[in-house]
């Protein structure tokens, strides 16, 4: 079963092409220099309209992660149990994303190193995920 | 102090009959609990010229086809968009509009009926964050979400999955005092600990059940309050604040440390002067961040906070008196009103053999699950009048 699919917008779009292209694409303001996701009309941290889209390192740290067992979509039931993590990405902003190659059990992964990767997700769109550094 | 909510009391709370699988639809359901709240009121529907309503499922419908529906005239009408933190927040705008002289009577309602498909079918569309960047992600749910705030809790503060285990124990048996409450077998230690993974580091009893059910209270105009007989309810303080702390969804992922010194401030009462407190418990780890928001215990200690009270109807300081959302159900929307309608049941006397001693009690909401936690938060606290 296909999982759920982002709708690409024009708001949104520079972030879902940069994952095909292998690009991880995030929000930059020009008057606060803060990065942003996801994806605004204007700066949540200073409401300055001086957004535009940049390519971020990949680079991350686990906030903190989950193993998914019971899938919130049948889409997922196939690959469940997985790791399921929110991402402090280098730049600030928080992305959540799984981690396919880290362990479902065992030691918590807070604080670990990760970097981006693009799996395939559906029908002509990758997705963003990140691998234990 | 309060004279945000001069000339208003509570006069009644009800609830529809809870249920796992019923055929009743949305309105029947609020048809119940308005029912048996205006029942334990002594007031009739005619009286009702203000409605406030929360029901996830409602859409196509609003409030004002609820008034149709039911055949209400009102002068104040209030939906709720705020999950579960709605419930306190219709009662604080009801309560505004008969200070006012807007309307005489008002009627708090939440109902939904639901199950595990129709709570993740509305919780994967649920806003555009969530739709967009965290479900085509695989976030596993709110179970997922709240997994993650409760692993980062336990490293941050050392808690263990016994303290979150203490918590559901003792709703728990609080619920099995309550003839509407959905589980009737006591939780032990062990079980909690061997139940189902879900997304670790949640079990099966750290989730709420979906289920079918609807709460109400009313509120009314102390003129016709004191044509009513038995005790009523003060609304001492009601305070609501929204994406709080902006920005940042893992500092406190709720906003009650945000709204915590209006609060007492404006009730004119401390922590300590509070009999009980009705909670938001979607999951045990947001419960423990309202206690330590709503000033019980300092941020991070709640899992001591939980070893060194009985939150029971027996305990020292009763905590979801009624069993709460996990172990009456979570009814959907209702889940942001449970509390209340239990706060006031508990006030007014009504609550039957979970009658805990109380004069003043706190109750909280919490709602909106957007990119990575609630954005809605909610707490009231309440004070009996004889």
């Amino acid at each position: 079963m296909l999982k759920p699919q982002p709708r690409v917008t024009p708001l949104n779009r520079p972030f879902w092409d940069g994952c095909n292209d292998g690009k991880l694409m995030v929000q930059h303001c020009a008057e606060c220099g803060k990065h942003v996701f996801y994806p605004r009309a204007c700066c949540p941290f200073c409401q300055a309209d001086a957004l535009s889209w940049t390519q971020a390192s990949g680079q991350g740290t686990v906030i903190s992660h989950t193993t998914v067992r019971r899938t919130h979509h049948d889409g997922f039931n196939e690959e469940a149990p997985y790791v399921f993590a929110a991402v402090e990405l280098a730049e600030g902003p928080c992305l959540y994303a799984q981690l396919p190659d880290a362990p479902v059990e065992g030691e918590s992964l807070i604080g670990r190193a990760v970097r981006a990767v693009f799996v395939p997700h559906g029908p002509g769109q990758k997705i963003a995920a990140f691998q234990l550094a | 102090m309060s004279q945000m909510f001069d000339g208003v009391r509570i006069v009644g709370a009800g609830q529809a009959t809870y249920a796992k699988k019923s055929d009743r639809s949305l309105q029947r359901l609020m048809y119940e609990a308005g029912s048996a709240a205006l029942n334990s009121a002594g007031l009739s529907w005619k009286s009702v010229d203000g409605l406030a309503v929360t029901c996830f499922l409602l859409p196509p419908d609003n409030a004002p086809t609820v008034a149709e529906h039911l055949g209400l005239e009102t002068r104040f009408m209030f939906q709720g968009l705020y999950g579960g933190a709605s419930g306190i927040i219709g009662m604080a705008h009801a309560a505004r509009a008969i200070r006012d002289g807007v309307c005489d009577v008002a009627l708090i309602v939440a109902a939904d009926s639901f199950d595990v498909a129709a709570h993740n079918e509305t919780l994967d569309h649920f806003n555009g964050s969530i739709k967009e960047f965290m479900s085509p992600q695989g976030f596993g749910g709110a179970n997922g979400m709240f997994a993650l705030h409760t692993r980062l809790y336990m490293e941050r503060h050392g808690a263990t999955s016994e303290d979150f285990g203490r918590f559901c124990i003792a709703l728990r048996e609080n619920g099995l005092r309550n003839p509407n409450s959905l589980f009737k077998q006591p939780l032990t230690m062990d079980a909690y600990l061997n139940a189902k993974p879900i997304a670790d580091p949640l079990r099966l009893y750290d989730c709420v059940m979906p289920c079918i059910g609807g709460d109400a209270i009313v509120l009314a105009s102390e003129k016709i309050a004191a044509g009513l007989k038995g005790p009523s309810v003060r609304i001492l303080a009601a305070e609501e604040i929204h994406n709080y702390p902006a920005n940042d969804p893992y500092q406190v992922p709720g906003g009650w440390l945000g709204l915590q010194e209006r609060l007492y401030s404006r009730a004119g009462v401390t922590p300590q002067q509070i009999d009980f407190a009705q909670v938001y418990d979607d999951y045990p780890v947001m419960s423990f961040i309202q206690l330590e928001g709503l000033g019980f215990c300092k941020p991070g200690t709640a899992h001591e906070f939980v070893r060194q009270h009985d939150l029971t109807t027996r305990g020292d300081f009763p905590v979801n008196t009624g069993g709460g959302q996990l172990s009456a159900g979570q009814a959907g929307a209702s889940g942001g009103m449970i509390g209340v309608y239990e706060a006031v049941a508990q006030l007014l006397g009504q609550a039957g053999e979970r009658q805990v001693k109380c004069r003043r009690g706190v109750v909280s909401g919490y709602g909106m699950i957007a990119y990575g936690r609630g954005l809605c938060s909610s707490a009231a606290i309440l004070e009996r009048v004889e």
